[in-house]
């Protein structure tokens, strides 16, 4: 008999093992790609650990047991080692993701045509941009789903930051997430990457973007042969740096509140932890923390940034009042004027440069006993604004409240 | 205090390898905790890490206890049901960052629907039960990080069984404590 402390205890172990698949510490932005991938991997390995179904209606095809890419493949039987009952449907793209731009349907253009050329089924299912606004690089994705409305081909590229790509074959082999020594191809270097019983992964590291495709096995589709995919990634190559400029540039447009992300990003080591954005008729709010973490990870620094419109009369008004103490020294951090006060190794910064938005940043002290010389030069670090970035900072105020058309502090006459 | 309530000492340079390797040892037990009280994925860890935070701040002490993990528990604990309304605009704004390495990975619709009726449970009855099969603490335990007694525990757990029961449409196991 099933009971509800069954119940408990099987999802307590499904919350533990999907926690446990969380990366502690990101060391570096490559880092941060190579737990994006595995994250999926994981999370699909998950989903077909279960027991199994004798497919019939197969999405993908593949030539079994050939080392020698030709033309269309034969049909691989799917593994009898999945159970549909318990096959979880994959989810959407991010909550952030924008379905069908012009570059998502460029991107998938691309991909039926390759995979077309490589002898696989070309109905891709949805195509999407994914921006990343806080960084120079966004990415594209198309995604061939089975009748079941699971993922089973994922083509994915991004774009990288300036200055982000390098020839250098141990950063590359780092970019392509795997183990071994990639290979060269035309288009640049290929890697197999995550390689599972029932996943199929191949990343190629180009000037142009980082390119991954990943195939996975459903209850009612297998696998493509790995030539097959090989022949796909070799076809799909030469409209990486086309593309990958055209979502660089998108994300670059479409930034909003470009600075904020600034915040640390820019400072060695490192790592965000939280990001909440909101937009009521409170006002706006945005807030971001960080901490740089220990080699064990424990916190040495963090740091928190928040940013709040105020409209007139606003509760958040009563919540500011310790912005009113006397017991604050006054710093310039590039040339906005702060109350910084202390407490015990914490400090907290704020600026009120209107009377309808309040900025404040806190430097805590973790392993590191943060002093108040170290304090400012962080927030120097995170607060690196330019007057139109702080502008648009300000502007998270309803757009009814008047925002000052410059950025002069005037915090004591408050 | 600090706009961020933080409990307030300065860490002492003596103590941090043990407060990192308790940080190491505990961190996921604790995030995992956060979140089923929370409901937030990457809230739960700069939960997890404020609670860490204060405890290496009160290390001379904490760290002499002999469950300090039952201290951040109960820091833990406390604020993860104090309310994050911020669920559904953190998902938004970690999207935008390009963050997702910190977020759990989506669960099953029986985990989900599970612990969503754990966290509409009265405040003391979720905080028991996440504690008990989430973290597999016995009642005794649970008595000492929510500071009450045994009874009161236990009281709480089968409240919280019989609500879940009727919720879920489970039966419940009556030899389970």
């Amino acid at each position: 008999m099933r009971t509800l402390e069954d119940r408990l205890d099987r999802t307590s172990g499904e919350v533990r093992n999907r926690i446990a698949q969380m990366p502690v510490r990101p060391a570096s932005e490559v880092s941060r790609r190579l737990h994006q991938r595995r994250m999926i991997t994981m999370t699909v390995a998950v989903i077909v650990v279960f027991g199994s179904f004798a497919g019939t209606a197969l999405l993908l095809t593949g030539e079994s047991g050939s080392s020698v890419a030709s033309g269309p493949a034969a049909i691989e039987p799917a593994n009898s080692d999945t159970d549909p009952a318990s096959e979880t449907p994959t989810t959407l793209g991010p909550s952030d993701a924008v379905y069908d731009t012009a570059t998502a349907t460029a991107w998938r253009s691309r991909v039926v045509a390759a995979l077309s050329l490589s002898g696989l089924p070309n109905d891709v299912t949805s195509s999407y941009e994914t921006r990343m606004p806080f960084r120079s690089g966004g990415s594209v994705t198309a995604v061939v789903e089975d009748t079941n409305g699971h993922r089973v081909l994922v083509v994915d590229l991004q774009g990288w930051a300036p200055g982000e790509y390098s020839t250098d074959p141990s950063w590359q082999q780092e970019a392509g997430g795997s183990n071994e020594p990639g290979t060269p191809i035309a288009d640049g270097t290929l890697f197999i990457a995550d390689s599972l019983p029932t996943i199929r992964s191949f990343v190629l590291v180009t000037e142009g973007g980082l390119l991954t495709v990943q195939a996975q096995k459903t209850s009612l589709v297998s696998l493509p042969e790995t030539n097959a995919m090989v022949s796909f990634v070799e076809s799909l190559a030469p409209a990486i740096g086309d593309i990958a400029t055209v979502v660089s540039s998108d994300a670059e447009a479409t930034a909003p509140l470009a600075a904020l992300p600034r915040l640390g990003l820019d400072l060695p080591g490192w790592v965000a932890t939280d990001a909440t954005e909101e937009d009521g008729t409170e006002g706006g709010f945005r807030s971001i923390n960080y901490y740089l973490p220990s080699e064990q990870g424990a916190p040495v620094v963090v740091v928190k940034l928040r940013i709040r419109g105020i409209p007139e009369g606003s509760a958040h008004e009563a919540g500011l009042w310790w912005m009113n103490r006397s017991d604050f020294t006054t710093v310039s951090v590039r040339g906005h004027d702060a109350r910084m006060f202390a407490s015990d190794g914490d400090f907290d910064f704020a600026w009120r440069e209107s009377e309808n938005a309040v900025v404040t940043l806190s430097v805590l002290s973790g392993l590191e006993v943060v002093t108040p010389d170290r304090a400012t030069s962080i927030a120097t670090s995170v607060i690196n604004l330019n007057p139109e970035m702080w502008q648009e900072l300000l502007l998270l105020a309803p757009s009814d409240s008047e925002i000052p058309s410059s950025p002069t502090t005037a915090i004591g006459d408050q | 205090m600090t706009v961020h309530e933080e409990t307030v000492a300065t860490p002492a340079s003596a103590f941090r390898p043990s407060f990192e390797a308790f940080y190491g040892r505990e961190l996921q037990s604790v995030i995992g905790l956060a979140y089923v009280l929370s409901g937030s994925r990457s809230g739960a860890e700069d939960l997890a890490q404020e609670a860490f935070l204060a405890a290496l701040k009160q290390w001379n002490d904490i760290g002499t206890y002999d469950d300090p993990g039952g201290w951040v528990r109960r820091v833990v604990a406390n604020k993860a049901v104090s309310g994050f309304r911020r669920r559904a605009a953190e998902a938004r704004a970690l999207a935008r960052l390009g963050r997702t390495d910190f977020n759990v990975p989506d669960l099953t619709p029986e985990a989900v629907a599970t612990w969503e009726a754990v966290r509409r449970l009265p405040k003391r009855q979720a905080q028991v039960v996440a504690l008990r099969y989430f973290d597999g603490q016995p009642a005794a335990d649970i008595a000492r990080i929510l500071d009450c007694s045994e009874a009161t525990v236990k009281t709480h757990l089968q409240r919280a069984k019989h609500a879940l029961a009727k919720k879920l449409g489970e039966e419940i196991d009556h030899e389970d404590t």
